[in-house]
C-alpha cells in the first residue's frame, strides 16, 4: 500500500521503487539499480549478481572509460557484466561524475576524478560483502582500473585494449580527432581520396590551443593542463609496483602480434603475479574497441539492414574473460 | 528534481529508463528518444540527461530509455531500419505516465529513435513532437536510396564521372548553380505519408543542424509539407553546423536543449491541480516508522 510520502504531487514514487531490479532467467542474472554517492553527489550504478546459488566473495567493480569511447565501449561492459554475474560474480558498473545519470553536470572529469569517484565504488562493493575485489577497464577504464587494484588492494584485474601509457593515449585521441576534422571537411568541401590539400580540418592546432587556453577539446573530451599532465606522466609496465593478483590483458586489433607496450606492461604484472595475455581480432567488417556498435552500414542492396559492428567481437571477449575468472571462484 | 532508473517487462525481455521527476506536480511528460550511435540513454555529451534537467525546472517529467538491446535493456537490437521501437517506446512511456500521474506527453527523437515517434504521435495525449536534424527530414522514414531514387539516372561516361562533377561544381560561378539543383530536387522528393500525417496530429518542432546554405533547402522543403497539410502547427530552426553528433560544441549542444526545452514548455499544458493531502496517512506501509 502506498503511503503519502510515496505519492506525493501525484507521483507514485512506489511504483518508480518497485521497478528498480529485473531477473534475467535466462542467464540466472538478477541486476539491479543502485544510485550510491559517488566523489561527493549521487550517481547510478547497476549492480548484477546470480539470483541463486552463492555469490563469490571475490567482486567486480567496473571502470568505465573516459569521452566519446565511454559512450562506444559501455555495450561491451554491458556484455562482459552479465557474462560475469552468470558465472557467480557480483559486479557493479557505475557512473563516475561527469558521466551517464552521474549528478553532476559541469566540471572538468580527469583521471583524479576517476580514480576519487571508484574509491566510492570499492567501499560500496566492500558494504555488499565483496571481501575481494577485482578490476575490470577497456582502453582508458584500463589505467583506471590498473591504478585502482594498486591502491586498493586488488585481486584480479581484466585490461581490454588497454592505453598502457598515457602519452600513447592521448597521441593517439589527438591523431583520431584531427582525422576526424579532416574527413568532415572532405564531407562538406566534396573532396575525396587524393585530393586532400594537407591542410587541417579546421580549428586551432590542439597543442597550441592547450598553451594558450589551457584547455583542449578532442572526441567529445574535455581536458585541461592539468588532466594533460596528469595524464601524460601514466605508464602502467612502472606504476603498479605492488600489484601482485592475477591479470588477463587482451590485445584488440587486426595484427594479433603481442605489441611492444603489451609485452611490456604483461611482463610487469606478470613479475609478482599471474598474467595471462591473449590477442584478439575482429572479423573482417566489424570494429575494433572505442568505435560505435550499431550502424546501418548499408551494405546491402537497399541498404536497409542494420548491423551489430561488434557482436563477435563481444561475444569472444566476453567468453574469454569469463572463463579465465572462473578460475577466481574458488 | 529527482531521478527514478526503472526497468519495465516487456515480453521476455525489459526496457531501461530513467524517469526525471520534477519539484511539485509534474505538466507532463516528455520521451526522448537517441539513435543507435549514441548508444544509451544519456547520449553523446549527456544531452538528455541535460535535457531532462532543464525541462525539469520548467515542472515537466522526463523519460530517457535505452533502446531494445542497447544499454540496460535487454532484446534484439534491429536488425533492419524498418525494426522500429514503438512497442517498446510505449510500454515504457505507459509506466512513466501512470507513475507521474499525468496524461500528456511529447516526443523529441532523432535518426533511428526518431522512427518511433509516428506512431506514437497517433495517441490523443501526444502534445507534441521534436526533431533534431542533422539531415533532410525524410530520410528518418525514407532511406537515402529511396530519396535518391527519385532522380534521373546519372549518364554513364565522362559527364557522370564523380571527379569530372567536382571540377564542374567547383569552377567559379557554379555554386549557385549547384546549390539551385540541390533545392530542385529536394522539392521533387515527395514527403513520406507518415510525415503529413503527423503534422496534421499534433505541433512539430524541427531543430535543424546543417550548414546555413543547406539548411535553406531543408526549411523550404518543411515549408512545402506546412503548406500542402491544412492546419500544420510547425516551428522550424536551424543553427549553422556540420559536424552532426561527432564533434558538437558546447554551446550547439545547448542550443538544441534550450530550444527543445523552450518549445515544449509551450505545447505541454499546465499542471493538473494535485491531489488533496489527505490528513492521515493512507497506509503504515511496510517498513514505515
Amino acid at each position: 500500500m502506498a503511503t503519502t510520502e510515496d505519492m506525493r504531487d501525484g507521483v507514485d514514487y512506489a511504483l518508480l521503487a518497485s521497478l528498480r531490479s529485473t531477473d534475467h532467467l535466462s542467464l540466472g542474472i538478477r541486476e539491479t539499480f543502485v544510485t550510491p554517492d559517488i566523489g561527493g553527489a549521487p550517481s547510478l550504478g547497476v549492480l548484477a549478481e546470480p539470483i541463486d546459488g552463492a555469490v563469490a566473495d571475490l567482486g567486480w567493480v567496473f571502470c568505465h572509460s573516459q569521452g566519446l569511447e565511454q559512450r562506444y565501449v559501455e555495450p561491451l561492459e554491458v556484455d562482459l557484466a552479465r557474462g560475469l554475474a552468470a558465472s557467480g560474480f557480483r559486479v557493479l558498473r557505475f557512473y563516475c561524475q561527469g558521466y551517464g545519470d552521474s549528478a553532476m553536470i559541469e566540471g572538468r572529469t580527469s583521471l583524479s576524478t576517476h580514480l576519487r569517484d571508484t574509491v566510492d565504488a570499492i567501499d560500496l562493493m566492500r558494504e555488499l560483502g565483496s571481501t575481494r575485489l577485482g578490476f575490470f577497464g577497456a582502453r582508458f577504464g584500463a589505467i583506471v582500473a590498473a591504478l585502482c587494484a594498486e591502491r586498493h588492494g586488488g585481486q584480479a584485474l581484466i585490461l581490454w585494449d588497454p592505453a598502457t601509457g598515457g602519452k600513447g593515449y592521448l597521441r593517439n585521441l589527438l591523431r583520431q580527432d584531427a582525422v576526424a576534422a579532416v574527413t568532415l571537411r572532405a564531407q562538406l568541401e566534396g573532396w575525396s581520396f587524393g585530393e586532400w590539400d594537407g591542410k587541417r580540418g579546421g580549428g586551432p592546432d590542439p597543442m597550441r590551443e592547450l598553451e594558450e587556453t589551457g584547455v583542449i577539446t578532442v572526441d567529445g573530451l574535455t581536458i585541461d593542463r592539468e588532466a594533460y599532465d596528469e595524464l601524460m606522466a601514466v605508464d602502467l609496465a612502472t606504476d603498479l609496483p605492488t600489484y601482485s593478483g592475477d591479470s588477463l590483458v587482451v590485445q584488440v586489433s587486426r595484427n594479433t602480434t603481442p605489441r611492444a607496450d603489451m609485452t611490456r606492461l604483461v611482463e610487469s604484472l606478470g613479475g609478482r603475479g599471474s598474467a595471462t595475455f591473449e590477442a584478439v581480432a575482429p572479423v573482417k567488417g566489424e570494429s575494433a574497441i572505442g568505435s560505435a556498435r550499431y550502424l546501418a552500414r548499408g551494405d546491402d542492396p537497399d541498404g536497409r539492414l542494420k548491423r551489430d559492428l561488434q557482436g563477435k567481437l563481444s561475444r569472444t571477449l566476453v567468453a574469454q574473460a569469463t572463463g579465465w575468472a572462473e578460475r577466481l571462484l574458488a | 528534481m529527482t531521478e527514478h532508473p526503472i526497468f519495465v517487462p516487456y515480453g521476455d525481455d525489459v526496457i531501461a529508463g530513467v524517469v526525471t521527476v520534477p519539484e511539485g506536480t509534474p505538466r507532463g511528460v516528455v520521451l526522448w528518444l537517441q539513435g543507435q550511435g549514441a548508444s544509451s540513454r544519456a547520449h553523446k555529451y549527456r544531452l538528455w540527461v541535460r535535457g531532462a534537467r532543464k525541462l525539469a525546472a520548467h515542472g515537466i517529467g522526463t523519460l530517457r530509455m535505452d533502446l531494445p538491446g542497447m544499454g540496460e535493456s535487454t532484446g534484439a537490437a534491429p536488425a533492419a531500419v524498418d525494426d522500429v521501437p514503438t512497442a517498446q517506446a510505449a510500454a515504457i512511456l505507459e509506466v512513466a505516465m501512470r507513475a507521474l500521474g499525468v496524461d500528456a506527453f511529447a516526443l523529441s527523437g532523432h535518426c533511428y529513435g526518431a522512427t518511433a515517434v509516428f506512431d506514437l504521435a497517433e495517441d490523443p495525449r501526444c502534445r507534441g513532437v521534436g526533431f533534431v536534424l542533422f539531415a533532410d527530414p525524410r530520410y528518418i522514414v525514407a532511406q537515402p536510396q529511396e530519396v535518391l531514387a527519385a532522380k534521373p539516372v546519372v549518364p554513364k561516361g565522362l559527364a557522370g564521372q564523380p571527379r569530372w562533377k567536382r571540377t564542374v561544381k567547383r569552377a567559379p560561378g557554379m555554386q549557385p548553380l549547384v546549390r539551385w539543383r540541390r533545392a530542385r530536387i529536394a522539392r521533387r522528393v515527395p514527403w513520406p505519408a507518415e510525415f503529413e500525417r503527423l503534422v496534421g496530429l499534433v505541433p512539430t518542432l524541427y531543430l535543424l543542424l546543417r550548414p546555413e546554405r543547406r539548411a535553406k533547402v531543408i526549411r523550404e522543403a518543411i515549408g512545402d509539407l506546412g503548406k500542402r497539410v491544412p492546419g500544420a502547427r510547425m516551428d522550424v530552426t536551424s543553427l549553422d553546423h556540420s559536424a552532426a553528433l561527432t564533434r558538437m560544441p558546447r554551446d550547439v549542444q545547448e542550443w538544441v536543449l534550450d530550444e527543445s526545452v523552450a518549445w515544449f514548455d509551450k505545447v505541454m499544458p499546465p499542471a493538473k491541480a494535485a491531489p488533496a493531502e489527505p490528513a492521515a496517512p493512507l497506509s503504515a506501509g511496510v517498513g514505515a516508522e
